[in-house]
């Protein structure tokens, strides 16, 4: 019988781990677009009562969950869930812990290549915008570029010109395949007690830069740094009374910190039973909130507005997060002179440092799903997810034609499955394992206690809330999204691919099921865990 | 930017800033918990 003995080294590492996998482009990029177009600063009163009610509970019974799993020696969400929803039906569900980050993977590594890119393009003189041109025809520019290198114009972005994006994918896709086979402690923690300090002085420098920027052209006073700031938070209170501003700030909230993903609960497997999933789960959540709030809010809008003004920024906002991030900001870079290349790389570095700390969060949860559930050695296990995810990228960057095949997998994958996932983890821990015994056990080695008015909020605020705001997402999207995927083809394949990836990790499930039978495991979570290399060698028998 | 601009954008800067400052100090002033042997089940 082969063993795999894996554990955090230390108790920064783990939250450094997890605050990487939550910090991603989305806070530097989709949270200041999402505050801009709802209301401002007063988006900040609906986000932070999602943070307090919905994201930092659920990411507290995740990480719990995840622990006393690790304790059963279980380290995927098919036999955590299984454990802690006692039977079947969670273990099944669990699949979904696994599916969301394995095929997220598929479109976030060929992402993290364009930024990859883009830091390697303004270190070579940057992407040849023409400041004497109108800014039209600069972000025609940006925009070409965009296009062309991540084949948003036709299919097939590994056989046309844009070779080199394939090249940077290989590189991209190398490091976190070498980051997630080094293992835990080695690899993941190592790596991401680097990035994380590094990721922070990067924000800092690129932020430094924007708040000095004053006012750059002179025949534009209006165009300076506090308008800037003001274009992003001064408040429309009429906007609250929207429902769309509620939803907007709860899907923020809910996507940036990633809860209901799956990683948590992997991550949190690994760790020992007198390790603090309290402040661990609090902590992490406060790192993923000051990048986004504290960095993300600061930067992004305030640079664009500088130097678009007010009438760019209307289309800098509308073109959402890759739009923002990909088109608009090189023309904000290029205005900055010989010094915006520089800027240009540290911002498209950092980038990359925040999408990699992430996307090695997604190969670590199938990697060890497979390794538990066939019973393979963590080489053999990582042949396996590698050809699987080699597989679906190479579908992802042939189908490329705007983005249509990826974004179908991050519309049902992405973002719908993490509801489903993210309920079925609330109601598991408050419901079926029990309020009371999850808290026992959040509690163990804890240095801050949950506040008692958590009781209510993890029992019925937070299912609840998450319940309203799944079902207006479904009303607000479900049916357009079904109708486009009658309507195009590129869907279909996207699909497609999700369900078979799906039918092998269901198949994978049940073949685990009879080995953790046949090994006398309490797969349906009957017993308490025994803590221990006794106790862990006798339910090994 | 007006006064109400700045109230929310300090307020939630010093939100952010103050729990994320409160958490990593209480973080690093713990001792750490003493190192436990494990084996995990993965093949048999």
């Amino acid at each position: 019988m082969s063993q795999d003995k894996q554990q955090w080294g230390t108790r920064l590492g783990v939250i450094l781990a997890v605050s990487g996998s939550a910090v991603g482009l989305g806070n530097f990029l989709r949270f200041p677009g999402q505050a801009a177009a709802n209301g401002g600063g007063a988006f900040m009163i609906p986000y932070f009562c999602a943070l307090l009610f919905l994201g930092i509970p659920i990411g507290w019974a995740e990480w719990t969950m995840g622990r006393y799993g690790g304790r059963k020696g279980f380290h995927s969400a098919p036999s955590i869930l299984g454990v802690i929803g006692g039977g079947r039906i969670a273990r099944y569900l669990g699949v979904i812990g696994v599916l969301i980050p394995l095929a997220v993977s598929f479109y976030y590594t060929y992402i993290e290549a364009w930024c990859l890119m883009y830091c390697w393009e303004y270190l070579s003189g940057g992407l040849g915008i023409d400041m004497a041109a109108p800014i039209a025809e600069q972000t025609a520019v940006a925009s070409a570029y965009y296009d062309t290198y991540t084949g948003r114009l036709a299919n097939g972005v590994l056989t046309g010109e844009s070779y080199q994006t394939l090249v940077f994918w290989v590189i991209t896709f190398s490091v976190n395949i070498w980051l997630v086979f080094r293992g835990i402690s080695k690899g993941i923690e190592k790596f991401c007690s680097f990035a994380m300090p590094a990721m922070a002085v990067c924000a800092a420098v690129v932020l430094v830069r924007v708040l000095t920027l004053g006012t750059p052209d002179p025949a534009a006073p209006d165009q300076n740094v506090l308008n800037g700031l003001g274009y992003m938070w001064n408040p429309e209170f009429e906007a609250l009374k929207n429902p769309q501003t509620w939803l907007a700030a709860a899907g923020q909230i809910f996507f940036s910190l990633s809860v209901g993903f799956g990683v948590i609960i992997n991550y949190a497997s690994y760790m020992r039973r007198k390790d603090d999933v309290v402040l661990s789960g609090l902590t992490a959540s406060a790192t993923n909130e000051l990048f986004e709030v504290g960095f993300g809010g600061l930067i992004t809008l305030t640079a664009a507005f500088v130097f678009l003004g007010l009438s760019g920024m209307t289309a800098a906002v509308a073109g959402g997060t890759f739009g923002l991030g990909f088109n608009t900001l090189p023309v904000v870079f290029a205005h900055m002179g010989s010094f915006g290349n520089v800027i240009g790389a540290v911002w498209f570095f950092m980038l990359f440092l925040a999408a990699i700390t992430s996307s090695i969060s997604m190969y670590q949860p199938s990697l060890a799903f497979l390794q538990e559930s066939l019973g393979w050695s963590r080489q053999r296990a990582t042949t396996l997810m590698v050809s699987i995810c080699v597989f679906g990228s190479f579908l992802v960057m042939y189908f490329s034609r705007g983005g249509i095949f990826w974004g179908t997998i991050d519309d049902w994958v992405g973002t719908f499955l993490i509801f489903v996932l993210a309920m079925v983890e609330i109601i598991c821990f408050s419901w079926v394992f029990g309020l009371d015994r999850g808290l026992k056990e959040a509690h163990e080695g804890a240095r801050i206690r949950i506040p008692a008015f958590y009781r209510f909020v993890m029992r019925f605020v937070a299912p609840l809330y998450l319940l309203i705001v799944f079902a207006a997402f479904c009303k607000q999207n479900l049916g357009d999204w079904v109708q486009a995927v009658l309507d195009e083809p590129l869907k279909q394949g996207a699909l497609g691919l999700v369900l078979a990836v799906t039918a092998l990790l269901v198949l994978c499930t049940w073949i685990g099921e009879k080995r953790w039978r046949a090994a006398g495991l309490d797969l349906d979570g009957r017993e308490e865990p025994r803590d221990g290399a006794a106790a862990q060698k006798g339910a090994t028998r | 930017m007006t006064a109400a601009g700045w109230i929310f954008m300090l307020c939630s800067l010093a939100f952010v800033w103050g729990l994320t400052l409160w958490c990593y100090r209480k973080i690093l002033t713990a001792p750490e918990p003493p190192a436990e042997e494990v084996e995990h089940f993965h093949s048999a």
